[in-house]
């Protein structure tokens, strides 16, 4: 499969589909109402593999990598709850 | 990155020269300039999002992509993609890239100015989304959450509509498989 050309020809007939549907197209979750929500899941946030990267920099020496993942999963935690808690405070304020 | 695409300025229907590139402040600084007053002061579905925030939640992470599409100097379209951590709902064990956000400029919407001044801005974010997909290895597997006014685009552009998602603001979910099986 190769990719789009986004040439002329493309377009007209991608625009027909858009006058066909007769709509705006937009696609998300609505961000500005629930950003704490957002922040706190953890596949968005902050990136598991980057931390425990950081963290083996520091500890690898002294604990082992189960230890280190742990680590990685409370400090994962603690921030996801500490954030939910700013945003929070921050839109009732 | 940087590609070239062309939109349609509806005014004389003529296929003009733009280009899809990677987010920057620029585009964030157009958002903040010309899209943000406008959006809010609507009823548009995504009238409060606020692009800037997006963008700074999101920096540190390398699990998101950003794209802008620029015309006339001016930004037309933005959309941002998580390209890891998610899997098709249709096949679990599948990755693909998901839409976490895509936007077109307020004069683009014919919600906001009829006529508006491009069309082909949606198709073309969400196209690059798939390209984005194959390019990484999920084969064109592509999802998304359509606000409610866009579902129609959805199901007209071929996804697969898998229900209102009940966690997720009751948004319905649409899927593009991968690309053999659409």
């Amino acid at each position: 499969m190769t990719n789009t050309k986004f040439d002329e020809k493309w377009l007209r007939e991608v625009v027909a589909i858009e006058d066909e549907a007769n709509c705006d197209i937009h696609a998300g979750l609505e961000l500005g109402q629930n950003l704490d929500e957002y922040v706190t899941n953890a596949k968005s946030y902050i990136n598991r593999q980057k931390l425990i990267s950081i963290l083996k920099e520091g500890y690898e020496e002294i604990l082992s990598p189960i230890d280190i993942e742990k680590m990685a999963d409370e400090l994962q935690k603690e921030a996801q709850e500490k954030a939910r808690n700013i945003i929070r405070a921050k839109k009732t304020a | 990155m940087e590609q070239n695409i062309k939109l349609l300025r509806v005014k004389d229907d003529k296929a003009v020269d733009a280009k899809l590139i990677t987010l920057t402040d620029k585009h964030l600084d157009d958002f903040d300039t010309f899209w943000k007053s406008r959006l809010q002061a609507s009823n548009e579905e995504d009238g409060h999002w606020n692009w800037i925030k997006k963008n700074q939640v999101t920096l540190l992470s390398s699990d998101y992509e950003k794209y802008a599409i620029e015309c006339e100097q001016i930004t037309q379209g933005l959309m941002m993609l998580e390209v890891s951590n998610h899997y098709s709902r249709k096949n679990p064990q599948q990755k693909l890239v998901y839409v976490d956000f895509l936007s077109t400029a307020p004069w683009n919407r014919t919600s906001l100015k009829n006529p508006p001044d491009y069309k082909g801005v949606g198709s073309i974010l969400l196209s690059f989304a798939k390209q984005r997909s194959r390019e990484i290895g999920c084969e064109g597997r592509v999802g998304l959450h359509a606000l409610p006014k866009a579902e129609k685009f959805y199901k007209r552009k071929g996804m697969i509509y898998l229900g209102v998602d009940r966690e997720k603001e009751d948004l319905v979910y649409f899927e593009w498989l991968k690309d053999l099986e659409e």
